[in-house]
């Protein structure tokens, strides 16, 4: 019975703290410009972030080391500090786009400026990671997350025509409005919204602190193949929301109040509360799970000691990372460079260092030294494969399109 | 603690050219280890990784000022910047009629609805200063900023009305505020078709 | 037959955990020395960690740089290991377990050695193996044999903490390997993606193996050798040897 209520804990914050406000930012944006012209693209995220988060459980479970600390071990010194170097800098624009998205969610249901909330964010966040033991919090955000189910419900509610729907996101057609290139370069920010690199430090170094072993590969599949649909359908309807409400009128969403707009239009204060709520605890969990992530990577390279369970005074580089990477992120947004635009920057160049984790992720699932009998499949292999050279692609393709199509601009 | 790291950084910094190191060499007959002089030899890659990182470095910049506007040479250039600047100001407008007409049928909170039309207010107001800001190039983009103008000035003035009826919580004034927002948001539609 | 590995691929970046299960560090280099004095057998006798180790090893300016600001702010604490000498490490596996608790090391100590090692005057015939790795052979015409991508070592001698045998240094590997070596593509055991193997383990086939003996003189990152590469042979492919242990023995899991 215990065994059950903690694999539904798994699966349900799993879900609750998939979304982000990069898949916030970018599944609204999406759906407002492009219709559902765009979902394919969320599809292929959702899918492409389970065959590697499962394989980065399995990797922790199983060898007991987490993702980044073998980045290094199999790429070298000089390699891994590049990859380190470029990992934690968008992981820190990430962090401070989460923090950033926390302090809106917040000016949204207070109507206060979100720069006085900023560094109080930060604080708490730092609280957090100093204080609150590693499973309550993960819960906690994870839980409240599920709020943004409401907008599942909203989409619902509001009766759309579904055949002409799966039409239009099977047939995908760029709107007459938006260029091709405007296209391609949300196409690669919506995938880097989906498959974002902390996930998979943040999933492993969790796995290893929670000692998790072979017993537990059942549960570590279980989270990912049913968590993580489940919670990459609350983007997808995140997506359909605005392709619904947004879209017909025109509106090119900037602000995360254009965002609430199409569930309080259907459900009313209720709905919008939720969706506050959603909107507030996906932010917070995920600039927790940055954090962290900041931390953990920087650790894992230097081979400190480092966990949020281990007593602060036994990992003090470990919670300096993590102070200086909160400091730092929430210095960003002080900044008063928008958190909307600092999203879009955060999403666009994770797609582009996407292979950087990747690539060792897939190296090392293949090493029966560090997994015995637990390699990867030939199945799960030419998959992860096939993501691989796209995401290589992607990479490529990020900059140039960034620049012709002026950062989605146009 | 942090002038102390940026002192340290910036004084390591400028050591590096001149830095020691190790750099020994061994006797042929001997195989023995004879200290040499202090310097630390930098292998090839660095310089190409200097380039690179020079490369990068200019690439981030030019993406930073990607979105910058400037002068304008050309009409089509300037008719295509009229076209998004009418879109843009046509999708805070939408947004406030919408944002209006869930407040008339009681779905919004009074702070998230203040919040969504001060928003939507900052956003016409930056839309209409970015594009008057671009020198028109001759006289008939003289003319289409006027046009532009004719319509952006009464959008940014209603929802600027609007945002302080909004802070002010007077909810019901709201609508008859925003009676004049569906005819501009035509025009302004309109004027971007035109002109796409 | 005598155990052998390639330093830089077994040894080096490894994970160092002491006996109390606490992570200590990465092996950032390691320390050869040759207790005849002349350098003629190498050995590992020391694990180097650290800041300062770590930057000695990075060859670009801004690695080193950063290894300095770190050093010099980095105040060496209890956890922080610089020099281990090799016969504390109790078992080399896919992580290197030491036999005692990093603080039981003094480090103040350790951390002085190395800082002059790297930084000042060597006393005595002492090297790092990162002064080995990606140096240029040079044959007696003149001509480039290649770089140096892995050093082997072969575990005989001695006995040297709980490994065994300590290890000595037999000969170098020249040659253009290194990427697909270091993934692991070129032993057997690693099935790997398809792609991935096709892709990194057709880089280039073409390494050497270089016998310690024949080496005439090591300067400036130049190694001069005996003959010309004609006469190298291929390097041997190295028998498996499983390192895969479960996190499940407990002992040296990260203690909470």
């Amino acid at each position: 019975m215990k065994k059950l209520v903690e694999i539904a804990l798994g699966i349900l914050t799993a879900i609750g703290g998939f979304v982000d406000i990069g898949d916030l930012v970018a599944s609204t944006e999406t759906g407002a410009r492009f219709g559902l012209g765009l979902a394919w693209v969320l599809v292929v995220g959702v899918l492409g972030i389970i065959i590697y988060a499962e394989m980065a459980g399995r990797v922790a479970s199983v060898s007991g080391r987490a993702v980044f600390d073998l980045v290094r071990e199999r790429l070298g010194a000089g390699v891994g500090l590049l990859n380190l170097a470029a990992s934690f800098f968008i992981t820190l624009l990430t962090l401070a786009a989460e923090i950033g998205g926390v302090a809106l969610s917040l000016q949204l249901a207070t109507s206060v400026n979100y720069l006085l909330f900023v560094p109080i964010v930060g604080f708490l966040v730092w609280l957090v990671c100093w204080r609150v033991r590693f499973e309550v919090m993960d819960n906690a955000v994870g839980l409240l997350g599920l709020a943004l189910i409401v907008v599942a419900v909203a989409v619902w509610k509001a009766h759309p025509q579904w055949g002409a729907m799966l039409h239009s996101a099977t047939h995908p057609v760029v709107p007459r409005t938006e260029t091709h290139t405007a296209y391609w370069y949300f196409a690669i920010a919506l995938l880097g919204s989906a498959m974002t690199p902390y996930e998979v430090f943040f999933f492993s170094s969790g796995a290893v602190e929670q000692r998790w072993t072979r017993a537990d590969l059942l549960v570590n599949r279980l989270n990912v193949y049913i968590g993580f649909p489940l919670g990459g359908l609350l983007a997808l309807v995140l997506m359909v929301a605005a392709a619904l409400v947004l879209e017909p009128r025109g509106i090119d969403p900037s602000h995360l109040s254009q965002a609430a707009l199409p569930t309080s239009l259907i459900l009313g204060k209720l709905g919008l509360a939720l969706a506050l709520l959603g909107f507030f605890a996906c932010t917070s969990g995920a600039a927790l799970e940055t954090a962290l992530s900041c931390g953990y990577s920087v650790a894992q390279y230097f081979g400190w000691p480092w966990g949020k369970l281990l007593k602060p005074a036994q990992a003090p580089r470990f919670q300096l990372v993590v102070l200086a990477s909160i400091t730092l992120g929430a210095g960003l947004p002080l900044t008063t460079l928008d958190p909307i635009k600092l999203t879009e920057y955060a999403i666009v160049l994770s797609a582009a260092a996407l292979p950087l984790t990747y690539l060792p992720l897939l190296i090392v699932a293949n090493d029966p030294a560090y997994l015995g009998d637990k390699v990867n499949s030939g199945l799960s292999n030419a998959i992860a494969s096939v993501y691989l050279v796209v995401l290589v692609v992607a990479s490529v393709a990020t900059i140039p399109l960034m620049i012709i199509s002026k950062a989605g601009g146009g | 603690m942090t002038v102390e790291w940026g002192v340290i950084a910036v004084d390591q910094a400028l050591q590096l050219p001149f830095s020691p190191s190790s750099h020994h060499s061994w006797d042929e007959r001997h195989m023995t280890r004879h200290p040499r002089q202090r310097s630390w030899t930098p292998a090839e890659p660095t310089r190409r990784r200097f380039d690179l990182a020079a490369v990068g470095l200019g690439l981030l910049l030019l993406v930073a000022t990607a979105g910058c506007t400037g002068l304008v040479r050309s009409d089509p250039v300037y008719a295509s910047k009229a076209a998004t600047t009418a879109a843009a100001a046509a999708s805070a407008v939408e947004t406030a009629q919408l944002a209006v007409q869930e407040a008339a049928a009681g779905k919004l909170f009074g702070r998230s609805l203040a919040q969504t039309l001060a928003e939507a207010a900052s956003d016409a107001g930056d839309v209409q200063a970015t594009f008057d800001a671009i020198q028109p190039p001759d006289g008939r983009a003289d003319a289409l900023r006027d046009q532009l103008d004719g319509l952006l000035t009464p959008a940014v003035s209603t929802l600027d009305d609007l945002r302080t009826a909004a802070r002010r919580g007077h909810v019901d004034q709201l609508p008859s505020l925003a009676a004049s927002l569906p005819r501009l948001d035509d025009r302004l539609a309109q004027f971007q078709k035109a002109r796409q | 037959m005598a155990r052998r590995l390639d330093a830089a691929l077994e040894l080096l970046d490894r994970q160092l955990i002491d006996s109390d299960g606490t992570l200590a560090g990465k092996v950032d280099d390691l320390e050869l020395t040759d207790p005849g004095g002349n350098l003629e057998q190498p050995r590992v006798t020391a694990i180097l960690s650290g800041p300062a180790a770590l930057g000695g090893r990075l060859h670009t300016p801004v690695g080193r740089w950063l290894a300095r600001v770190a050093d010099r702010l980095l105040a060496p604490d209890h956890d922080q290991l610089s020099r281990v000498p090799f016969d504390q490490v109790e078992a080399v596996a896919t992580d290197i377990r030491l036999r005692v608790a990093a603080g039981e090391l003094g480090v103040g100590a350790g951390e002085a050695r190395v800082r002059e090692r790297l930084i000042g005057r060597i006393a005595g015939a002492a090297m790092r193996l990162s002064e080995l790795l990606g140096a240029k052979v040079v044959d007696e015409h003149g001509h480039t044999v290649g770089k140096v991508h892995d050093v082997r070592l072969v575990q005989e001698g001695p006995q040297a903490g709980g490994v065994g045998p300590g290890l000595r240094v037999e000969g170098l590997l020249v040659g253009r390997r290194a990427l697909g070596a270091r993934f692991g593509f070129d032993r057997g055991s690693v099935r790997g993606p398809w792609l991935l193997k096709a892709v990194f383990g057709s880089l280039g086939h073409d390494g050497h193996y270089l016998p310690w003996g024949r080496i005439r003189s090591i300067r400036a990152r130049q190694i001069c050798i005996t003959g010309t590469a004609g006469d190298l042979p291929r390097p041997e492919p190295l028998a498996e040897v499983a390192h895969h242990r479960e996190p499940a023995e407990g002992s040296w899991r990260i203690r909470t």
